[in-house]
């Protein structure tokens, strides 16, 4: 397709750059004129690699444990180990011979 | 998981903790599970279907859905299918856990006592129910523990919630325990926490009795109207029935009906303790403590019904289970 032809979109986006303050560092390294192919290959290579990211985990284990609440899939209940007896020992035996 | 288990002929009630919206109660009832033609849910929120090991119904949606009931009310009935699926829907009712431990913690009339080796067997070992719509249950039950019905009361006042010592009074003094029951009445005498058991006996008389007595007594009077158990006994409570529309007036016939029952529960009562005056509280329990409690407190001024008198055996069962857990047994 002849370079004239292309279509292009504009696509703006907010970030914090204190919490992704690597991803702020890298973009204001980029050439002008380079910036949107550079952040587009980057981009591209992060989808395709269909790799899970620690945030993908994350958002797993939190799903998980809102299904467990729910009552549903796996569960597994332990005993429970309860408490030392609190009184006198005497009163213990009385418990014990029931 | 601790459960205190109170599979009366009833309503079974069952605890896994101590907030009361987690418990567990539903009449004993089971009965077949054929589809609905229409209904505007897909599964009632109250309905318990069991898929298996026996595909039934069980409690309020079997009283109401199912075209044939199971429902007994004799001493070997711990031995048979319906117990077994009300057992099992019990544990589903509390957990839906697809793996746990559980200690159970359970009551027995006091005539019947001598079942309790047939009934910690039952209840022993792996258990694998299937609720309707849901995986199915490996339930292992590691300890089970039989004890005399009544005791569950006087445990729920005895034991805190952790299964640690709430009132010394019940480990030093007398009590007696009115436990009034689907088919029987037992009667509890002990004192600091161990029971004298000259002073303890069952009457065999229960809130059936009384369902009986009344159902006769609509079919003179109300001969349209068709009630099962169950509703009859919501009637009794409500004093009231509703025929053709009109609400009737039930408390002539069931004061008729409770009258007589109080009798003989008090008169067995005064016979066995002598006349009571020698205990320093009795409590009265069971669901049949709201038909009878009150003939009980007019006749015995030191006795009172304990709080939430439906699910007091169970938590005590649960409280003493707590304490099980705690010895580590």
């Amino acid at each position: 397709m002849p370079e004239s032809s292309r279509v292009t979109v504009t696509v703006s986006f907010t970030m914090d750059p204190e919490r992704y303050s690597n991803v702020w560092r890298w973009l204001r390294s980029l050439p002008k004129g380079k910036k949107s192919q550079a952040i587009c290959e980057a981009l591209d290579s992060g989808l395709s690699r269909g790799g899970v990211t620690i945030g993908d985990v994350y958002e797993a284990v939190k799903e998980l444990e809102r299904k467990l609440q729910a009552g549903a899939g796996l569960q597994v209940a332990g005993a429970d180990d309860g408490q030392q007896w609190n009184g006198p020992t005497e009163h213990k035996a009385a418990l014990d011979d029931i | 998981m601790n459960i205190g288990l109170d599979i009366g002929y009833s309503a079974v009630k069952a605890i896994h903790c101590g907030d009361p919206s987690k418990w567990a109660s539903f009449p004993s009832v089971t009965g077949t599970s054929q589809a609905l033609e229409f209904s505007l849910d897909e599964q009632p929120v109250n309905s318990i279907l069991l898929a298996s090991p026996q595909r039934v119904l069980v409690g309020w949606e079997a009283v109401i859905q199912s075209e044939y009931l199971d429902r007994r009310e004799d001493r070997h009935w711990i031995q048979g299918d319906e117990w077994y699926n009300l057992f099992l829907a019990a544990l589903t009712e509390l957990t839906t856990a697809t793996r746990a431990e559980l200690r159970i913690v359970t009551g027995l009339p006091v005539a019947f006592l001598g079942d309790k080796d047939l009934v910690r067997d039952r209840l022993l070992g792996e258990h694998r129910p299937e609720r309707e719509g849901r995986s199915t249950q490996s339930l292992q039950v590691t300890t089970a523990k039989v004890i005399p019905q009544p005791f569950g009361a006087l445990l729920s006042c005895a034991l805190d919630d952790r299964g640690h010592e709430a009132d010394s009074s019940y480990f030093t003094g007398t009590a007696g325990v009115v436990d009034v029951g689907g088919k029987t009445t037992n009667l509890l005498s002990v004192q600091g926490l161990r029971m004298i058991g000259r002073e303890t006996a069952s009457v065999s008389k229960g809130a059936w009795d009384a369902v009986r007595s009344l159902r006769k007594w609509l079919s003179d009077h109300c001969p349209d109207l068709e009630l099962r158990d169950h509703q009859v006994i919501e009637a009794i409570i409500a004093r009231k029935v509703k025929y053709y529309g009109e609400a009737i007036d039930l408390s002539r016939p069931v004061d008729a009906i409770l009258e007589p029952f109080a009798h003989e529960v008090l008169a067995a009562a005064s016979q066995l303790w002598n006349g009571a005056a020698g205990l320093d509280v009795i409590l009265v329990s069971g669901g049949g403590a709201l038909l009878l409690g009150p003939y009980i407190k007019a006749r015995f001024r030191h006795a009172r019904t304990v709080s939430n008198p439906i699910f007091a055996n169970a938590l005590g069962f649960w409280r003493y289970a707590q304490y099980l857990a705690g010895q580590g047994k």
